[in-house]
């Protein structure tokens, strides 16, 4: 954690000379990214308000109009089946990833290695061949598990691997895991207590960037869901898209502020009440 | 796990350690090692790197498990328990206050796990801390305490829960020499305070010599020896200790009518050596005396290199026959680097082996 600490504050006060960029440059650089993804932003709300006389809220409205609910339906169903999805693959990364990890650091060292590899692989293969690969056993493992969900959700589970171990391997990295651990356990603690009482503390951070990532690439999930037919929030927009474009913006726009507000709560939770960790 | 009764004072257990032997893979961390401390003692492994202080003191905590051979605390075979259950505290040589917890937090750790009811638990872990010095740090952080304080804090963690041994495992490493000497002579008042045995790694002989009882000096996986700082420094059973232990220098000499010429001086032998024997004779810097090359005696040579040490220099000397040897000798002699000097052995009797 002092490493941690030092480098911050290093990197602070290296900002504050003149190795740093300078104020205009610095500026320009921000404006330009920033228009850059405000540009779509403003294109899909002006979008969103477009009427056949001029501009309006009737699209807007007309979300929450009971009279068009039986065309919006599959659109609130996409959104609950993501949601869920997101739910099974969060769980996947705290009971299995998380476990695995910690397991790798403290027991065998010399496989730290190993699971980089193995977690990154599902970033590096594209989609498609996912897909190609996964289908055959997403057919079988439903007439195990018979639910869709539960099974996409595990594929989902592999997906956000390379995202979910990056930020647990940083947590885990910040500090000396294996000497609190032996601390711990000197003092008298059982696994599970070092467990609750060290572990999920200490690695708290890694743990909820970890599941907002989740969230966030689930959410954002369109091939294979669509590939496998089945309906989440990206494949709903987009089949809906067809009919009413207008509403699949708005549902674009309401996804994203979904996630941009669940960073922010999540963000708020995992930094604690008392300053414990000053990064 | 039962907690001693709060007010009695623990007086210490007694460790065996029976034919250690510790594996991993190729490596032998520990080869049959030996070690019986006694009730209260404090007892520093002493010994180069790798010589595998911190496996026989882990494998006592119950954090590596030992190959083959057996531990003993108090009597009770404690090999096969897990680290949790073996009542002994420990402080490391790196950080490991708990980030989540602050100081007294910390120091409840202990309690908390040994289900000590929350009003008993504070006043023990306050009056420990007030032990250690830091009374008024219960709410700090440990990113808000030096390194020194933060391993008071450990060992105020350590202690709290009247652990029946107390093991340290270079824990005043990391901490600069002011302060690591303070906590050094501070952990040996507690300890002396609680009766509590205690197991003390250190690479650092100067270390071991002032807070030990006695110090095993080990060496490729075993005890070399075993005794009290003075017994260890007078009367070194192996080359290896006497080298380990203060500074000295290997001499050789033909015994020659039951004694043998060392620098310039015939001297006689506490034990007999047979006529014609090479013997080795190990003299310490504080056993030689640095002489003017025109009027002294003993054997000449020149200054390589002298330092100056408080109170007193220590002169390396670059001996005519050919050896380096290093001389202990008052400050106020300040010889020259390239000086021409003599160099006499002070001791009338010494201590020789033959091989
Ligand atoms: N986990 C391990 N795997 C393989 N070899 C190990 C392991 N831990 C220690 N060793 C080896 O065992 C030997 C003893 O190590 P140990 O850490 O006990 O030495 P030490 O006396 O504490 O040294 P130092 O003063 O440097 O801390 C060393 O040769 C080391 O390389
Ligand atoms: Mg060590």
């Amino acid at each position: 954690m002092s490493t941690v600490k030092t480098l911050g504050s290093a990197r602070r006060v290296r900002a504050s000379h003149s190795l740093a960029p300078r104020r205009p440059f610095a500026t320009t650089v921000l404006v330009v990214i920033g228009l850059l993804f405000a540009l779509p932003l403003i294109a899909m709300v002006e979008f969103s308000l477009r009427t056949t006389t001029g501009h309006g809220l009737e699209h807007w409205t007309g979300l929450f109009d009971p009279a068009n609910e039986f065309r919006y339906r599959p659109l609130f169903g996409g959104l609950v089946e993501s949601l869920t999805l997101a739910l099974i693959a969060i769980a996947i990364v705290i009971l299995m990833l998380l476990p695995t990890t910690l397991l790798v650091r403290l027991r065998f060292p010399k496989l730290v290695r190993v699971l980089e590899f193995i977690t990154v692989i599902p970033i590096a293969i594209p989609a498609i061949a996912l897909v190609v690969g996964l289908a055959p056993v997403f057919g079988a493992s439903i007439r195990i598990i018979n639910s869709g969900t539960v099974v996409l959700g595990l594929i989902y589970g592999i997906l956000v691997l390379p995202f979910a171990a990056r930020a647990l391997d940083a947590s885990i990295r910040a500090v000396d895991v294996p000497t609190l651990v032996e601390a711990a356990r000197s003092l008298g603690a059982s696994w599970p207590r070092v467990f609750v009482r060290i572990l999920l503390p200490v690695l708290r951070r890694g743990i909820v960037a970890a599941s907002f990532i989740s969230i966030a690439v689930v959410l954002g999930e369109y091939t294979i869901a669509s590939l496998l037919n089945r309906q989440n929030l990206q494949v709903a927009i987009v089949s809906i898209s067809r009919s009413d474009p207008y509403v699949a913006v708005i549902f674009s726009l309401l996804a994203l502020a979904f996630v941009t507000v669940l960073l922010a709560v999540i963000g708020r939770i995992a930094t604690p009440k008392r300053k414990v960790f000053d990064v | 796990m039962s907690d001693p009764t709060p007010t009695a004072q623990r007086s210490g257990v007694s460790v065996h350690f029976r034919a250690v032997t510790k594996e991993y893979g190729a490596q032998r961390a520990l080869n049959g090692l030996d070690l019986e401390i006694k009730p209260g003692e404090f007892v520093a492994l002493l010994g180069p790197s790798g010589c595998g202080k911190t496996t026989a003191l882990r494998s006592l905590a119950g954090l590596e498990s030992v190959t083959s051979g057996e531990l003993l605390i108090d009597g009770e075979d404690v090999t096969r328990v897990p680290v949790n259950r073996r009542d002994l505290g420990m402080v490391f040589q790196s950080y490991s206050l708990f980030p989540n917890l602050n100081v007294i937090e910390n120091v409840e750790f202990g309690l908390r796990t040994r289900k000590v009811p929350a009003a008993e638990r504070t006043a023990r872990a306050q009056e420990m801390l007030e032990r250690v010095g830091l009374g008024d740090f219960a709410e700090r952080y440990a990113h808000q305490l030096s390194g020194g304080q933060q391993q008071r804090v450990a060992l105020a963690r350590a202690l709290v829960t009247r652990p029946r041994v107390l093991l340290l495992d270079e824990p005043l490493s990391a901490l600069d020499a002011k302060v690591r000497t303070q906590l050094r002579d501070e952990i040996r008042r507690i300890q002396l305070d609680l009766g509590i045995t205690t197991v003390f790694v250190t690479h650092d002989q100067e270390e071991a010599l002032a807070v030990a009882d006695r110090i095993a000096v080990m060496n490729a996986g075993k005890i070399d020896q075993i005794g009290t700082p003075e017994e260890l420094y007078r009367r070194p059973e192996t080359g290896f200790v006497a080298n380990f232990i203060g500074q000295s220098t290997l001499l050789t000499a033909l015994v020659h009518e039951g004694r043998i010429a060392l620098l310039g001086r015939e001297i006689d032998l506490t034990e007999p050596l047979p006529e014609g024997a090479l013997a080795r004779v190990r003299v310490r810097p504080e056993n030689l005396a640095l002489e003017s090359f025109e009027h002294g005696e003993g054997e000449p040579g020149r200054v390589v290199t002298s330092s100056f040490l408080g109170s007193l220099r220590r002169t390396t000397v670059h001996l005519d026959s050919g050896l380096s040897i290093v001389v202990q000798h008052s400050a106020e002699d300040t010889p020259e680097v390239d000086q021409q000097v003599r160099v006499r052995l002070l001791q009338d009797v010494v201590t020789a082996h033959v091989d």
